[in-house]
C-alpha cells in the first residue's frame, strides 16, 4: 500500500494556496516532513487524513481516493493533531473507548484494544486536564493507533516529550513503521532521522526529498 | 594460505591493482610481499564483545522487532457499524449532569407554569434556552484536537455534527412532553386562554402544545446549528439567546410562537417554524457548509 | 548448534522481518564480533567502537523493513557500519583524526604481554597510518571477507578504485612494517 499525493494544492477558505504541486509516493516506513514555520506541513498532514480537501489534484492510499472516497479512505488511517486535547471532565479511557467506536473497533475488542494502545504508548488513565503535556501529546498518539492504521499521520509528536519519552517514541516509531506508512511531520528532525526512510522537505514550490 | 586469501593476492599484484603497464617496478608488490604483509595482518588482535555485551546488545534490539501479530488485528477487529449504533456513541459526550440539569430546568418552568401563564407565555418559551444550553454542551468540546480527531475517523463530518445535536434534540423533544402532560392534565383548557374554543378535547390540546414546543425546539435547533457551523459555539449562542429574549419579549403580538394567543395563523405558523428549523438544521449539513467549519475549527 | 545457526544471513533477515527472536540473537551472535572488531580498526577507541556498534545494529532493526530478500546481506550491514563511522568523523572532525596521530588511539588489550605487545601496537599503528579509504577497504577486503564490488557498494565506489586503493594500502603497510618484517618468525599470533 503506497501514499500518493498527485499535483496536490490545498489551502484555507478563501486564503491563498498554502500547498501547490505536492507529488510524492509513499510505502511502508518511517517518512519525516520537514519545513520551516508555516511551510504546510500540518496542512500536508490534514490533507492526507482527507480532514481537509484538496482544492486540486489527488490523494490515494492504495487504491482509494481520499475525496472519491472518504470513508473508505480513512478507514486504515490514524491521526494525531499537533493540538492537544482539551477536554474537561473526560477520562482518558472513556474518551478513547468512545474514538475506537468511531473508528469502527468492534464492541468485543473495544475494551481490549484500548487498554493495549494505551499501553503501548505507556499512558494510564486519568482525567484528561489532570495529564501533563507529554501524557495528552502520548494521548493523541494513542487515539491514533486504535485501528492499528496503515496509514500512520503524526504532527510533531516529539513536542512536549522529555528525553526519556523522546527514546520511547523513536522506539515505538521504528516499531510501528515495519509494516506501515508512517508520516511524521516534525521541526526536530534530528531526533528522528536516524531510523527514518526518507525526509520530505517542504518548500515553497513543492517538496524536495532530502536522504533516503 | 585460505582460497580468498589467494584472491586477494591475485588482485593485489594484477596489473589493474598496480596502475597498469606504466607501473615501475619498484612500486610495484609482488606476491610474496603482499602473503607476508597479509600474514603479519591476520595477526592483529582486537577485543572481542564478551557474551554479556552480546546478550545486553540482543535486549536492546528485540523491542525493535517487527510484529505483524498487530495485522490480526486490523483484518479483524474492525467493523462497519450502522448508523444507530454511531448515534450511541455519541451518548459519550453528555454527562449525567447534563440529563438532570435539562429535566431541571424543564420541571423548574412547570413550577413557573402559572407565572408563564399569566403573563401569556405558553410552555413552548422553554424550549429555546433548552436546546440552545444542549447544543452549546455538545459542540463546546468539537474543536482542535477533538474535532480533527473524530474527524479523522471513517465518519462524515455531516454525521459528526448530526450526532452531536441530535442527542440533546431528541432528549429535549422527550422533555416537551412534560409541560404538555403538565397543561393538559393539571389546567386543561385553562392553559390555553381565550379565544380557544373551549370544546377542544385535551387530546387536540395536547397535540397543540407539543406543536408549539417542537416548533420552537427546532427552529431554534436549527438555527443553533447554522450559526455553531459558521461563527462558533459562544457566539451562537448569545446570538440565540438574544433572538429568543426578544421573541419571548414581543409574546403579547398575535403571531409571536411563544404567544397564549392564538388566532387563526397559530397552527400554520407552528408548522412553518417546524419547517424552517427542519430546513436549517438539512442546509447546515451541507457538505459545502460543513467543509467551511471543518476549516475554520480546525486551523 | 540449532537449525537457526546454520540459516544464511539473508534467511535470518527475512525471519526477523516475521518477529523472530531466535533469528535476531542468531544474526547478533554472527555479527557483533565483526561489526565491533571493523569499527574498533577504523576508530582505534573501543568506547567509540562499541558505541557506533550498537547503534549499527539498532539502525539494521529500525531499516529491517526495507530489506528484499535475497539481497546481500553482509554489504548492507557494513555500509550502515560505515555510514555511521562517517557522521562521527564528521561529527568530531575538529578532533584530531587518529591517522593524523599515528600516537593517539589505545593499543588493544592483550593477554600475553610478551613481544607480542610490539607486534601488535606496530600493527596498530600501521593500519591508523593509512588514509581513511584505503583503510576501510583494506578491513572491508581483508578482515570482513567482503568481495572488492561488495566493498564498493559500501563505499560508494567502483569495485576498480577499491582494487587500486586495496594495493596501495598493502604497499604502504609492507613499507611501514618492513623493518619489522625480520622479527615476523618470533612474534607469531597465537
Amino acid at each position: 500500500m503506497r501514499l500518493e499525493f498527485s499535483d496536490v494544492a490545498a489551502g484555507y477558505g478563501a486564503g491563498p494556496p498554502v500547498l501547490t504541486g505536492m507529488s510524492f509516493s509513499l510505502g511502508p516506513g518511517l517518512w519525516l516532513v520537514t519545513g520551516p514555520n508555516g511551510s504546510g506541513k500540518t496542512t500536508l498532514l490534514r490533507c492526507a487524513a482527507g480532514i481537509l480537501p484538496p482544492r486540486a489534484g489527488q490523494v490515494r492510499l492504495g487504491a482509494v481516493d481520499a475525496q472519491a472516497d472518504p470513508i473508505a479512505y480513512r478507514w486504515h488511517l490514524g491521526y494525531a493533531p499537533q493540538e492537544l486535547l482539551d477536554l474537561p471532565e473526560t477520562r482518558a479511557k472513556a474518551y478513547l473507548t468512545y474514538l475506537a467506536a468511531l473508528k469502527g473497533v468492534r464492541p468485543a475488542f473495544r475494551g481490549k484494544r484500548v487498554a493495549a494502545v494505551m499501553d503501548q504508548v505507556g499512558l494510564s488513565d486519568g482525567a484528561i486536564d489532570a495529564y501533563s503535556t507529554g501524557m495528552r501529546r502520548r494521548l493523541v498518539l494513542a487515539a491514533a493507533l486504535l485501528n492499528d492504521p496503515d496509514l500512520l499521520l503524526l504532527d510533531e509528536p516529539t513536542q512536549d516529550l522529555d528525553p526519556a519519552e523522546l527514546v520511547q517514541l523513536r522506539m515505538l516509531l521504528a516499531e510501528l513503521s515495519a509494516d506501515r506508512i508512517v508520516l511524521v511531520a516534525t521541526n526536530l528532525p534530528d531526533a528522528l532521522s536516524g531510523g527514518a526512510s526518507g525526509c520530505l522537505q517542504i518548500t515553497a514550490g513543492g517538496v524536495s526529498w532530502r536522504g533516503d | 594460505m585460505t582460497r580468498d586469501q589467494a584472491d586477494l593476492i591475485r588482485e593485489l599484484t594484477s596489473r589493474e591493482a598496480t596502475g597498469g603497464p606504466g607501473h615501475t617496478e619498484d612500486a610495484g608488490l609482488t606476491a610474496a610481499e603482499a602473503e607476508a604483509v597479509l600474514n603479519r595482518l591476520a595477526g592483529h588482535l582486537v577485543p572481542q564483545p564478551t557474551t554479556a555485551e552480546t546478550a545486553a546488545l540482543i535486549n536492546r534490539l528485540r523491542p525493535l522487532l517487527p510484529r505483524p501479530a498487530a495485522r490480526r488485528f486490523r483484518t479483524s477487529g474492525l467493523s462497519r457499524e450502522p448508523l444507530a449504533h454511531f448515534l450511541r456513541t455519541q451518548l459519550h459526550h453528555f454527562r449525567p449532569l447534563w440529563w438532570l440539569a435539562s429535566l431541571g430546568f424543564v420541571l423548574l418552568g412547570l413550577g413557573a407554569g402559572s407565572f408563564l401563564a399569566d403573563w401569556g407565555l405558553s410552555p413552548a418559551v422553554l424550549a429555546p434556552p433548552l436546546i440552545i444550553g444542549g447544543v452549546l454542551y455538545s459542540f463546546h468540546s468539537l474543536r482542535g484536537a477533538a474535532l480533527e480527531l473524530e474527524l479523522s475517523c471513517p465518519v462524515t463530518p455531516a454525521q459528526v455534527a448530526l450526532g452531536r445535536i441530535l442527542v440533546p434534540l431528541l432528549y429535549c423533544l422527550v422533555l416537551g412532553a412534560l409541560p404538555v402532560l403538565a397543561g393538559t392534565i393539571t389546567s386543561g383548557p385553562a392553559v390555553l386562554v381565550a379565544p380557544a374554543p373551549a370544546f377542544l378535547p385535551s387530546a387536540i390540546l395536547a397535540v397543540r402544545l407539543f406543536l408549539g414546543w417542537a416548533a420552537a425546539l427546532f427552529l431554534f435547533a436549527g438555527l443553533m446549528l447554522t450559526l455553531t457551523l459558521h461563527f462558533g459555539t459562544y457566539t451562537a449562542a448569545g446570538l440565540s439567546t438574544a433572538l429568543w429574549a426578544g421573541l419571548a419579549g414581543l409574546h403579547r403580538l398575535p403571531l409571536s410562537p411563544f404567544s397564549l394567543s392564538h388566532g387563526a395563523l397559530w397552527t400554520p405558523l407552528q408548522v412553518g417554524g417546524l419547517t424552517a428549523g427542519l430546513l436549517l438544521l438539512c442546509a447546515a449539513l451541507r457538505g459545502d457548509r460543513l467543509r467551511r467549519w471543518v476549516e475554520r475549527r480546525g486551523r | 548448534m540449532g537449525v537457526i545457526e546454520l540459516l544464511r544471513d539473508e534467511e535470518l533477515c527475512r525471519q526477523i522481518q516475521e518477529g523472530s527472536e531466535s533469528a535476531l540473537e542468531a544474526l547478533v551472535h554472527r555479527y557483533h564480533g565483526p561489526v565491533f572488531a571493523y569499527l574498533y580498526r577504523l576508530t582505534g577507541h573501543r568506547q567509540t567502537a562499541e558505541d557506533l556498534t550498537q547503534e549499527t545494529f539498532t539502525r539494521l532493526m529500525t531499516q529491517i523493513h526495507t530489506y528484499h530478500f535475497p539481497r546481500p546481506f553482509r554489504p548492507w550491514l557494513y555500509t550502515i557500519a560505515h555510514n555511521l563511522y562517517r557522521d562521527h568523523v564528521k561529527a568530531a572532525s575538529r578532533r584530531a583524526y587518529p591517522s593524523a596521530d599515528p600516537e593517539r588511539g589505545q593499543p588493544p588489550r592483550l593477554i600475553d604481554l610478551s613481544e607480542q605487545i610490539t607486534e601488535q601496537a606496530a600493527l596498530s599503528q600501521a593500519l591508523r597510518s593509512l588514509e581513511d579509504g584505503e583503510r576501510a577497504v583494506l578491513l572491508l577486503r581483508f578482515y570482513q571477507g567482503l568481495t572488492s564490488e561488495e566493498v564498493g557498494r559500501v563505499l560508494g565506489i567502483p569495485a576498480g578504485t577499491v582494487r587500486s586503493r586495496l594495493s596501495r594500502a598493502v604497499r604502504k603497510l609492507r613499507d611501514l612494517l618492513e623493518p619489522a618484517s625480520s622479527q615476523a618468525g618470533r612474534s607469531e599470533a597465537p
